[in-house]
């Protein structure tokens, strides 16, 4: 089980092909919106991992389309509405916040919430005996004599 | 020859494993301790023939035995050596029977170094370890044999190991260090269980429970950040962590692994939380399962082909009973299990412990969401989304600055209930050092971001850096300030902090782990907020600007090597001081070629500097014009993420160290000073 080498398979087995090249980068505030948007589109023939940050030529041609687009001014929800027009949801690598899939959303933070909530509560609730009923009568938990004797029981 | 010793071998295995967890969970269940010899001697038989058989499998690579199916497989006459023996795991069935040496590794060092100890503890712990191994037995033995034999006729030269792992040499040592990290989370589990089937959970587990898990944890953290750097260091896309499936699996028992670690300290000290404390152990166990399941079964190409991979039904079995195992052992035997004391505040160590605890739970609930997610709705609504990169950064990261906050404030709260004024009088030089922190990157950068040297950086990357010197000032505190309190005159400083570390080795090595996490969460928020990117075409004499370095093509090259081609751009970095640094005849970026594969690999050019890489990767090139494309990063800070390595490995070995033994009368440090511990 090699763990990251599946993942880099699926990278390296996307046709490297060199020898296209790609197109230009637009200026730097517009190309900074292609790598952005890029960041959350699914390379096609990797595992999860997005157009701008795959070497696949079919990536870098999506990246392309990404750039085509950004330069004829469309937004970014018509980008990814392009997208998903073709591919499916499939395509997103940041699942949509609606219907079902937006549990994936909320759950994590819920689950903080409520753990934040039993934690509080497990505190104000008082003990039900008052003397924790494992400890002898006596002695306290770190008494060196006691340690001891339980040491030598055990041998 | 080798097939047949090496199948009996791994069958002498399976018998001894299967042996061992009969006789050690029924006389562990009977209370008939005499049988503990015999457990133990199962649990050597089992070390033995499991190291063994690796070793023929080993000898059958190097002498290109190719009438084992393995050596088919993955060996080749071309390949270097040390690659070949590395093809012991570049596969499925080798990496499974490698899987089974470590944890013959394991389980003869436990059963040994605890040799003396009495039965009531021992025989359960090794029975269910054993259990544990026998299905890995059976798996090498059945579904997974490397063993069986080549069809006829015999081939006399293989395709080789996948060529990744010949692309570079942290591809040796990665995947070992994951093993010893996800098969030694057998040994906590099996002390857990043994707890729960005796029900009782008394003071002599505590430490061995501990320790056990902190040796796999340090294995789990060195073979993560390994993965990361070999990532960042072959696949060329710039980046260390992608969130991946394969990387989750490695990502979620470390998780849960840490929690545990934690939630110890409350049950060594207040005697509460053992019940948790065993649940978060038997989670990281089960997640390194389902790790192991989730990377090695093709469940993430599609839901639908586990089933056709030879180990993913048997895997889903084992996953299955571990959990209902797990569950009916802690519903059963937990309720005896009683806690010794309550907690009175939450504003205290332990409320701080248990904080931790629930943020290290809803992160690993976060990565296994969105990693099974898909999954869950290909599989119900036949719907097929991706939960990849960003969802995760959105998730993680507010969950790590928490995280960042608690290993403040933990440390600096008493246990029992904290005094609110103290506390407060305690806080100021660390806020101080928070705002330090965030000033003197502004300072560092002032200037920089305009000019475009760096990125602009994000508000939750200050926010990082706030806390990490918030975190650096209360650590730095915690590690010397009771070697102040050993200063005397005749000791020198240095020589306090030597003894105060060696009374409470735990204490202080946890500490210095703490240092080497921020250090790693600085060096992430520096390097994927702070980064520069560029991209494009150049002729030969052309350059590429990026940040304030200047990357200059001069030319493609090619060459061979006994076991690939490749073809290269010699590269030429300029720094801002005009010094140039010439990376040519295949040390710059390239694509290696190998052959039986028709895609390249690409190899990126890493221009490793203290405080930032240059970082080039070829996309593309053209021959006949002699131009090529390139994408190229200027990252601040993230070889800082592998130069923590040392600091968390040297803080995992100073805590494992073994405390003097508290004798009862003059040598035993005073219960105050040991309580601190």
């Amino acid at each position: 089980m090699v763990l990251a080498l599946l993942a880099a398979l699926s990278l390296a087995q996307g046709d490297y092909a060199p020898g296209r090249a790609g197109t230009e980068p637009l200026d730097a505030a517009r190309e900074a919106r292609v790598q952005a948007l890029g960041k959350q589109l699914r390379c096609p023939v990797c595992q999860g991992t997005s157009i701008a940050d795959s070497p696949s030529s079919i990536a870098r041609a999506q990246l392309d389309k990404v750039r085509e687009l950004v330069a004829e001014g469309k937004t970014d929800d018509e980008i990814f509405a392009y997208f998903v027009a073709r591919y499916g949801d499939f395509a997103l690598l940041s699942p949509r916040k609606e219907g079902v899939t937006s549990l994936l959303w909320l759950m994590p933070g819920l689950m903080l919430i409520f753990g934040v909530l039993i934690i509080v509560l497990q505190v104000k609730k008082k003990p039900k005996t008052a003397a924790p009923a494992a400890a002898p009568a006596a002695a306290p938990a770190d008494d060196p004599f006691l340690e001891a004797v339980r040491k030598d029981l055990k041998q | 020859m080798n097939a047949t010793l090496g199948y009996g071998l791994v069958l002498l295995g399976l018998l001894c494993a299967a042996f061992g967890a009969l006789v050690g969970i029924f006389t562990g269940m009977t209370r008939r301790e005499g049988a503990l010899p015999w457990v133990q001697r199962a649990v050597y038989g089992f070390s033995a023939s499991m190291i063994l058989a690796n070793l023929v499998m080993i000898g059958a690579l190097l002498k290109h035995d190719y009438s084992v199916k393995y050596v088919a497989q993955v060996g080749s006459n071309s390949t270097p050596t040390i690659f070949t023996i590395v093809s012991l795991w570049s596969s499925l069935e080798g990496s499974i029977l490698f899987w089974g040496a470590i944890m013959g590794a394991y389980l003869f060092a436990f059963a040994f170094i605890h040799r003396h100890e009495h039965g009531r503890y021992m025989q359960l712990s090794l029975g269910m370890m054993c259990a544990v191994a026998t299905f890995f037995a059976f798996l090498i033995a059945g579904p997974a044999n490397p063993w069986g034999p080549t069809p006829n006729p015999i081939p006399t030269d293989g395709p080789g190991p996948n060529a990744l792992l010949q692309n570079h040499v942290l591809m040796i040592i990665h995947p070992p260090m994951l093993y010893l990290g996800f098969v030694g989370m057998t040994v906590p589990f099996g002390i857990a269980t043994g707890a729960l089937l005796r029900g009782e959970l008394g003071d002599a587990w505590l430490v061995p429970l501990r320790k056990w898990t902190l040796v796999p944890w340090t294995f789990l953290s060195v073979g993560i950040i390994l993965g990361s750097w070999w990532a960042y260091a072959v696949l060329g896309w710039g980046g260390y962590w992608a969130w991946d499936p394969v990387e989750n699996a490695s990502f979620m028992p470390w998780l849960a692994a840490t929690a545990f670690i934690h939630s110890t300290m409350v049950l060594e000290r207040k005697k509460s939380l053992k019940l948790w404390t065993l649940a978060l152990a038997l989670g990281a166990f089960w997640l390194t399962i389902v790790g192991t399941f989730m990377t090695r079964s093709g469940v993430f190409n599609s839901v639908h082909s586990f089933t056709q991979s030879d180990i993913g039904p048997t895997f889903l079995v084992f996953i299955a009973v571990v959990m209902l195992v797990s569950i009916a052992l802690l519903a059963l035997r937990g309720p005896l299990l009683v806690a010794e004391t309550h907690m009175e505040s939450v504003f205290s160590r332990e409320g701080s412990i248990l904080l931790n605890n629930l943020v290290f739970c809803a992160l690993t609930f976060t990565v296994f969401l969105g990693t099974t997610y898909p999954l869950i709705t290909e599989a119900l609504a036949n719907k097929r989304i991706s939960v990849g990169e960003p969802y995760f950064n959105i998730m993680a990261l507010p969950i790590a600055l928490l995280m960042l906050f608690l290993m403040g404030v933990g440390p600096m709260l008493p246990w029992g209930e904290a005094n609110p004024k103290t506390t407060l009088r305690q806080l100021a030089a660390p806020a101080a050092g928070g705002v330090l922190a965030v000033v003197a990157w502004k300072l560092a950068t002032l200037g920089a971001s305009s000019a475009g040297e760096y990125g602009s950086g994000t508000v939750m990357a200050v926010m990082a850096f706030g806390l990490a010197g918030f975190v650096a000032v209360i650590t730095t505190r915690e590690l010397l300030l009771p070697a102040r309190a050993l200063m005397g005159p005749g000791t020198n400083f240095f020589g306090a902090v030597v003894r105060s570390a060696s009374r409470a080795p735990r204490r202080f090595g946890g500490y210095v782990v703490h240092m080497g996490i921020v250090i790693i969460m600085v060096a992430i928020a520096a390097s994927s907020s702070f980064k520069v990117h560029a991209s494009g075409t150049l002729k030969p004499g052309e350059t590429l600007q990026v940040g304030a370095y200047q990357v200059r093509f001069d030319g493609l090259s090619s060459g061979t090597e006994p076991h690939r081609k490749w073809t290269s751009a010699n590269l030429t970095i300029v720094h801002p001081d005009g010094k140039e640094v010439a990376y040519a005849g295949g040390h710059g970026p390239r694509m290696n070629y190998y052959e039986r594969q028709t895609d390249p690999v690409g190899s990126p050019l890493v221009h490793e500097l203290v405080w930032r890489d240059v970082y080039v990767s070829l996309l593309a090139y053209d021959a006949k014009e002699g131009s090529a494309s390139f994408n190229a990063w200027v990252f601040p800070l993230v070889g800082w993420i592998w130069y923590a390595i040392p600091i968390l490995v040297a803080g995992s070995l100073i805590s494992l160290w073994p405390r003097r033994r508290q004798l009862l009368g003059g040598t035993a440090p005073a219960p105050a000073e040991a309580a601190k511990a």
